[in-house]
């Protein structure tokens, strides 16, 4: 066999050259195409990747926003929460009441706490219910003050919703009357 | 057609570079995106538990209410009796009775103006119109002798149905 291509080489060189020519550039030209395919895939495995990683970023930023969020309600709540003693409502919040309803001439208000309820989806809160007594005298008869009072009472203990209002008989005083207000506070335990 | 080859060859081995460095940071990114993901459900419970708290505090109970009933109440209506309660049957309803005197020359029309302008100023915060629900003039009213009419005396009696925005309302 080599000695064949020998034999061609001396007799015909051109033939053999552009032969070899043709096959070389022939090799190349399919190494060339198999790397521009290879390439092709390449830049599709890039894309591929890239997406997933800006899927998961713009993901990770979603729940950075929501870290943030929680973040401020908490500060916010905190911020709220500041506004009253840590210690049991018990002790605080009835004289704030008596001293409330005292500015508009209720003399003998009395508070009790009627029930404290405990909320499964509000973990470390309590929901108090205070009832609040308000004898109604001549002087407090007139029941434009006690609206105005109760009206006031929200504005003044941000921590207290009224619930209901009734007059009802005093059952400390049979020929009287009481206002009796129920008073909601969420608290922390 | 060698330069060309190189210049190829060139260019894969510059895209398998990017594919390796592009793949170690999708590796880093998984494993945060793999953390976030992990608390994302704790964060948007506890976003949930705080939207709850902060609206069961801020929404109003009857005060914005009764402020609208004294802001409304001229001088000829003396209001005797409150009612206000949350409907148990209806969670979010609640219902304001109000009841009284109304003395003037026309205590009818005082009594209309007054349910009126009580349903005007609470507005959205009503459910249904203000009903008039009990009117009566007294004995020492209209018909009573020697009284004028300008001392007029009716009973009045007023429900008013308002929306309530307080879970804690509805669980009470």
């Amino acid at each position: 066999m080599a000695i064949k291509i020998a034999d061609m080489l001396s007799k015909q060189p051109l033939t053999f050259i552009v032969t070899g020519l043709f096959l070389a550039a022939w090799v190349l030209c399919g190494r060339s195409l198999a790397l521009q395919e290879h390439q092709g895939q390449l830049r599709a495995q890039i894309a591929r990747v890239n997406d997933s990683v800006e899927q998961a970023l713009a993901t990770i930023a979603s729940i950075q926003k929501l870290e943030q969020e929680a973040d401020f309600g908490r500060s916010e709540i905190k911020r709220w929460e500041s506004g009253f003693p840590a210690t049991d409502p018990l002790v605080w919040l009835p004289p704030r009441i008596k001293e409330h309803f005292s500015h508009y001439g209720f003399a003998a208000p009395v508070t009790r706490l009627d029930k404290v309820q405990e909320d499964p989806e509000l973990l470390h809160y309590q929901r108090y219910y205070w009832r609040i007594r308000l004898p109604l005298d001549e002087r407090t008869a007139d029941l434009r003050n006690l609206l105005s009072a109760v009206g006031e009472f929200e504005e003044v203990e941000r921590v207290a919703k009224v619930i209901d209002v009734a007059i009802q008989p005093d059952p400390l005083n049979p020929s009287g009357r009481a206002a009796v207000i129920t008073v909601a506070t969420l608290l922390r335990n | 057609m060698g330069i060309w080859l190189w210049q190829a060859q060139a260019q894969d081995a510059a895209l398998r570079a990017q594919l390796c460095a592009l793949q170690a940071r999708s590796a880093s990114v998984s494993a945060q995106l793999q953390e976030a993901t992990e608390a994302r459900p704790r964060l948007l419970a506890l976003l949930s538990r705080q939207k709850r708290i902060t609206r069961e505090r801020t929404a109003p109970g009857w005060a914005p209410v009764l402020r609208s009933v004294i802001a409304v109440a001229g001088g000829d209506i003396q209001v005797e009796d409150i009612q206000a309660r949350g409907k148990p049957q209806e969670p979010g309803v609640g219902e304001l009775r109000i009841s009284g005197v109304v003395v003037g020359e026309s205590p009818r029309g005082t009594a209309d103006r007054f349910r009126a302008d009580l349903e005007a100023k609470l507005g959205k915060a009503l459910v249904a119109n203000a009903l008039l629900a009990d009117f009566a003039p007294r004995d020492d009213g209209p018909n009573a002798p020697g009284k004028g009419a300008a001392s007029r005396k009716a009973a009045f009696t007023i429900v008013v149905p308002v929306g309530l925005n307080d879970p804690a309302a509805h669980g009470h």
